[in-house]
Formats: C-alpha cells, structure tokens, sequence
C-alpha cells in the first residue's frame, strides 16, 4: 500500500468539485488547475490550490499535458485525477503521467489502449465470450470496402468512429442510398473530434436499451460489479437520464449483464473504476458496445443504489488497497434516477445557450443529491460542455424516487441562459418512460410531441414580474451590484440588433 | 400604477396599487387580487395572496427584460419597448447570423459564389457541437464575414446574401 497526499484534478465543472469533495474527505489535499475562463469557477475557488494552466480553449488548458504535469510536479503533487472526458481516456498522457512518477488515478495505460479503439475492443471481447453485435471492422478498409460490408450486414445499421466516445462520428443509415454520404460525414467528424479516420460497422438493433455496468477492480485481482444503470434516454447518442435498476431487465438478464461485465473488465485486467456499455433489445439479449475506462458522468445513480463512493474507491484502489467488499456483499437498495441540467434551448433545436447563470440556488431535500460546477453568477461559456448540474433522486420505489427527482427539478432555483429543465419535465411525466418503455432512438422519433409548449403566464408570475419592475425599473436589479450591468441592455452583443432593425423598412 | 409586459409575444398588462396597510391591489383583466409581496435580497418575491393562497417567484434581470421562476416553470418577460429579444436566426433581408456563439470551424463559401438552398456555407461548432449553416435560398453570397477559426457570438453575422438576378 501507499499513502496518497496530494491531487491535481486535471478537469473543472462538476466533476472537479466532486473530486475535491473526496480529496477532502479522504485527508488528501486537493489542486485544481483552470484556464482563463474559469479563474472565478467554483472549482477554482473550492479547492485547497489552484494554478492557471492556460487560455480557455481546452487545447490550452484542460487538454495541454506538458502544463498539467509541469504544474503537478510543481505543486508537489504524488497523483493525478483525470475526471471524465478531457484526457481521461488518453493511453499517451497516462503513460506521461506515470513516467513522471505521478499515481494515476484511473486504469492502467494498456487498459485504456486496449479498450480506447472501438475495433480492438470489440474483437477482444468476442474472444473474452461476451456477446457482441453482428459488424464489421477492418483498419485498412476503404470507402468501397466498407460500403459494400454494410450492403452485407442489412439496413439499418450504425457507421461508428473507431476512436470515438461521446456521440461523436456516430451516424444511423436506413438505406443504402445513404451509407456513402454516411461514412464520409462521419470520417469528418471523427478526424476532427479524435485525430483517428478509422470506422466501423454495426448493425443497427432497433428500439435497443442502453445498459451499462459499473465495475471495480483492485490491484489484488479483484473484480466485482455494482449492477447496471440504463440510460436509454438519449438525444442524438448524448444521455439526458440515468437510472438503476433498469425497468426493462428480469433477475436473469440482470445477472447476465453483471457476469458480462466482470468477464470484459478480466479480459483487460481492469484496476480503477469502470463502465461496460452493452445495447439489449426488447427480449432483453444484449450485446457489448463499449467500455469507458473512466469515472462516468451518471456515477452518482450507481452510489446512491450501493452507497459507495465510487471516488473515494478509485482514490483506495490507486493506493493500491484491496477492495473492502466481495460481489455478495453488494445488493441494489431501492431506486435512483439522474437528469442533466443543460444550457441548451430545446425551442430553437437544443443550441447550446451561453451567459450568466443569475440565480442557482439547490433544494435540501431528502434522497436528493446535486452535482453542480455552478453557482450564482457563474458564466456558461461555449468552450465547455454546457451541462450546467446533475439532479440525483434516491427512493424505495422507481415511482418515488421520479417524483421525487421532479420536485427536486421544481423546486431548484436557476436562473439565466435557456435550460432543458421543462424538457426534462415532460420526459419525466410522459406514460412511455414511466412504463420503462423509452429505447435510445425514442426521443429524436418523438421530440415534437415531446416538446413541451410555451405554458400561459401565470397572474401570480405577472404580478411579481410587475412587482419587480416597479421595485427596479428599465432593467436595473435593486440591491444587486452585478444585476445593473448585467441588466443593461445597451452593454452586451447589440450592434447586429440595432443593424437589424435599422433594415427592416426596406 | 399600469404595467405592461411582453411574455411569448403577447402584450400582459396588470394594475398594481398600494393599499395603505402596506399590502397591494392588483388587477388583471377584470380580476382583482389583494396580496403581501416581501422580496429579499436575492430577488425571490413571497407573495401572500388574502385568500391564504402563497407563491414564491424567483426574478432577475436579465439582458432586456426579467426572467421569473415559479413552480420550476420559467418566464421571460420583456418590457414593451421596440427593443426586440435575441434569437432572431435569419434575418429575411439577405443575411445569415450565427444561431449559437462558438468557433467557426470550416467556411465553404466565398465572395460572389453561386449558392443554392440548403447547401452548407459555414460550419460553427461550441461544446461538443457541429453547427451547419446553410442557405436559406437560391442566390449569391455577396459578402462572407468570418473566416474559420474565429469566434463569433449568437447573432453576429456570418454571410450576407443577395438574389440571384
């Protein structure tokens, strides 16, 4: 065993707060680092240190791997948490980060590599015998092979980036017609969002669930998982919920999936914290899609179910203790759901939506958690991901703890750039997700009618909208210093208006 | 005192007076309510209606106008002014705006070009998100007025347009 005593968290938001809340738990002291942009950001301020890394373009800042090592060296830093995204699932910084005698926090670099190209995970678990779905991969193929190996497979299917993750360099083709324009579009984005060309195919399983399971292993060879999570509420790849137990899974199926798991984390000797991704279809057979070798964004549904702190466990792990716990001492309590709050506009087609978050204020409430990077007059930028909090609920009952994360999502103060909270609203009162019916493709078939509309302005709202203008007219906050310039509407992005309007008589 | 306010297009007027016990009258429509409005620091108004009946409005300003929340439900609400609210997408007048801030990442249009409806003039992306911006129209991109790797907000104008004659 070693001791840990201090980490750089190499990410911001809310995963940077999440992890400087361990850190101070666990006794160790926390670094953060931020870029331009986040130098009042909460985490910045929340942890123990903090040290600029760069300007607020990720490449500066959150993706420059000579500053960030520069910076945990300096700062007498002995490891280094990565969070999710950003480099998190670099196999080249992690071996960076290690060479330089850092502990890394996280599975090993090997790993990371063997399960970062989609392809070579995809044929290291065929050969672990986990199921995987009917496809094709080959590194060296060209457009003409790989379209002739979808004509193979049968429409529908999946053009995916071998290097990908997030959504990205993911396309649905529906007929032949459309698979070159397909793959092309996708070997665009996937150059751009991972550096990597390669593609492969899959055949697309319609109406699929999304379940994935959280796994753990130890330096001692210990491997053991802590049960599934669905999150088959996606818009275009991205989850927007996540919940455990699964509403579609039986015991068997759910016990399948665990022993799935652990057989793909053996395959690859899996230390640290962990996700295997697996699509089931309606009948509830289900096949691998990927592993995250990472800490996940919807961790917090899995800790609420087990009540472990995955975070802390990564932080024992790295320190290289056993697991304090076997696969029978682990049980599913009850049932938690997650929602991400996201600046978005779902009116105008979800654009991101940047600015001032004016008002942030969370509910205290029982079985409620909230992971939120923000606070009142935090600035959502468009060089981050625009998830603004994760809104968590714990209850006995899948239908206690929806209701219970609605009124959470209710009674939560937040104010300022356009959110999805109203969409989430609808999504959690609609009978097909209260049925567990809701599959990864639901939501962009439905979204018109899923759509909330304008709702009618309220006499009591009217009244205090008046109430506040008589208090504070032409814009001007009363008792608030940021209010008044952040209320003047001749301060900020006017000139295309004014231009604007000085055409309209033509 | 008279207030009027736009909330999703449409003109909202109420008439709100102070009542010498320090509560207030106010009328919507032909509708009249009495009522206690305490607002604290943070902009939260508890309104006590005298029928019992208690709201809490969360408010703040915000750009042109105020945003309300009551009940997790929100409101933006903007004075009657001519000053319009952000969000206009295309402006009709032969121009193409951003409908995000973000970073231009590829311009695929040049001075003078030929474009035809929906074809892709200029790429836009902002956290993790591709941006397509295409023509609205058949006709000509008179004027391209960013270049790739340049950082635009909402609303700043990307190409100006002409018919084609």
């Amino acid at each position: 065993m070693i001791t840990l005593h201090k980490c750089l968290i190499a990410n911001r938001g809310e995963i940077a707060v999440r992890i400087i809340r361990a850190c101070r738990e666990l006794g160790i002291a926390s670094a953060a680092v931020y870029s331009d942009a986040d130098s009042h950001a909460l985490h910045t301020r929340l942890a123990d240190e903090a040290h600029h890394i760069g300007e607020s373009s990720p490449a500066a800042s959150y993706l420059n791997t000579h500053a960030l090592i520069v910076t945990a060296l300096h700062a007498g830093c002995d490891c280094l948490h990565p969070g999710y995204g950003f480099l998190s699932e670099n196999a080249d910084f992690v071996q960076q980060v290690l060479d330089s005698g850092l502990t890394w926090i996280g599975p090993s670099p090997s790993t990371i590599r063997a399960m970062g190209v989609k392809t070579e995970a995809r044929a290291l678990m065929q050969s672990a015998g986990v199921p995987v779905v009917p496809g094709f991969q080959s590194d060296t193929a060209s457009e003409d092979d790989l379209i002739a190996a979808a004509h193979e497979i049968g429409y529908p299917l999946m053009v995916k980036a071998a290097g990908g993750g997030g959504g990205k360099g993911i396309r649905v083709v529906r007929s032949a017609n459309s698979v070159a324009d397909a793959i092309t579009s996708a070997r665009r984005e996937a150059l751009n969002a991972f550096g990597d060309p390669r593609l492969f195919l899959e055949r697309y399983v319609e109406a699929g669930h999304h379940i994935e399971a959280q796994i753990v292993g130890d330096t001692h060879g210990n491997i053991v998982h802590l049960f599934e999570r669905e999150c088959s509420v996606q818009r275009r790849h991205q989850k927007i919920i996540e919940e455990s137990p699964s509403p579609l899974l039986t015991a068997e199926t759910r016990y399948a999936v665990g022993q799935a798991a652990v057989a793909a984390a053996r395959a690859v000797d899996y230390v640290s914290a962990g996700t295997v991704e697996f699509i089931a279809d309606r009948s509830g057979q289900f096949y691998f899609l990927e592993m995250n070798t990472r800490l996940q964004v919807e961790h917090p549904v899995t800790e609420m179910i087990t009540g472990l702190d995955l975070v802390r466990l990564q932080f024992m792990i790295a320190a290289r203790q056993p697991l304090p716990f076997a696969q029978t001492d682990l049980r599913q309590h009850g049932h938690a759901i997650e929602c991400r709050l996201y600046a978005e506009d779902p009116a105008s087609g979800f654009l991101p939506a940047t600015g001032t978050i004016l008002k942030f204020a969370p509910p205290f409430m029982p079985g409620v958690r909230i992971d939120a990077g923000v606070e009142s007059g935090s600035v959502i930028s468009h060089h981050y991901d625009p998830m603004i909090a994760k809104v968590i609920a714990h209850a006995s009952t899948r239908a206690d703890a929806i209701a219970r994360l609605k009124n959470a999502l209710r009674e939560l103060v937040l104010l300022g750039p356009e959110t999805n909270r109203a969409f989430l609203l609808a999504l959690l009162d609609h009978p097909d997700f209260a049925a567990g019916r809701i599959h990864t493709a639901y939501i962009d078939a439905h979204l018109s009618e899923l759509l909330p509309a304008a709702p009618d302005l309220p006499d009591a709202a009217l009244i205090a909208l008046a109430l506040e203008q008589a208090a504070a007219p032409f814009g001007r906050a009363v008792d608030s210093d940021q209010g008044a310039s952040m209320a003047d509407p001749w301060s900020t992005h006017d000139g295309f208006r004014l231009r604007q309007r000085a055409q309209e008589p033509q | 005192m008279k207030q009027v306010l736009i909330y999703n297009g449409q003109e909202y007027a109420v008439e709100i007076d102070p009542l010498p016990d320090g509560r207030f009258r106010a009328a919507i429509g032909g509708h009249v309510y009495v009522l206690n409005g305490q607002r604290d620091a943070s902009g939260t108004w508890s309104l006590a209606f005298d029928d019992g009946r208690r709201v809490l409005a969360h408010v703040a300003a915000s750009g042109e106008g105020w945003i309300a929340q009551l009940n997790g439900q929100i409101y933006r609400v903007s004075p009657p002014s001519p000053v319009k609210r952000r969000g206009a997408t295309r402006s009709g007048s032969g121009s193409l705006d951003a409908q995000m801030p973000g970073q231009v990442t590829a311009v695929l249009v040049q001075d003078g070009d030929r474009i035809s409806r929906g074809q892709t003039l200029v790429i836009l992306e902002a956290m993790k998100m591709e941006l397509r911006v295409t023509a609205p129209a058949d006709g000509i991109a008179a004027q391209v007025l960013v270049s790739a790797g340049q950082v635009v907000e909402r609303g700043q104008r990307l190409v100006e347009l002409r018919a084609d004659e």
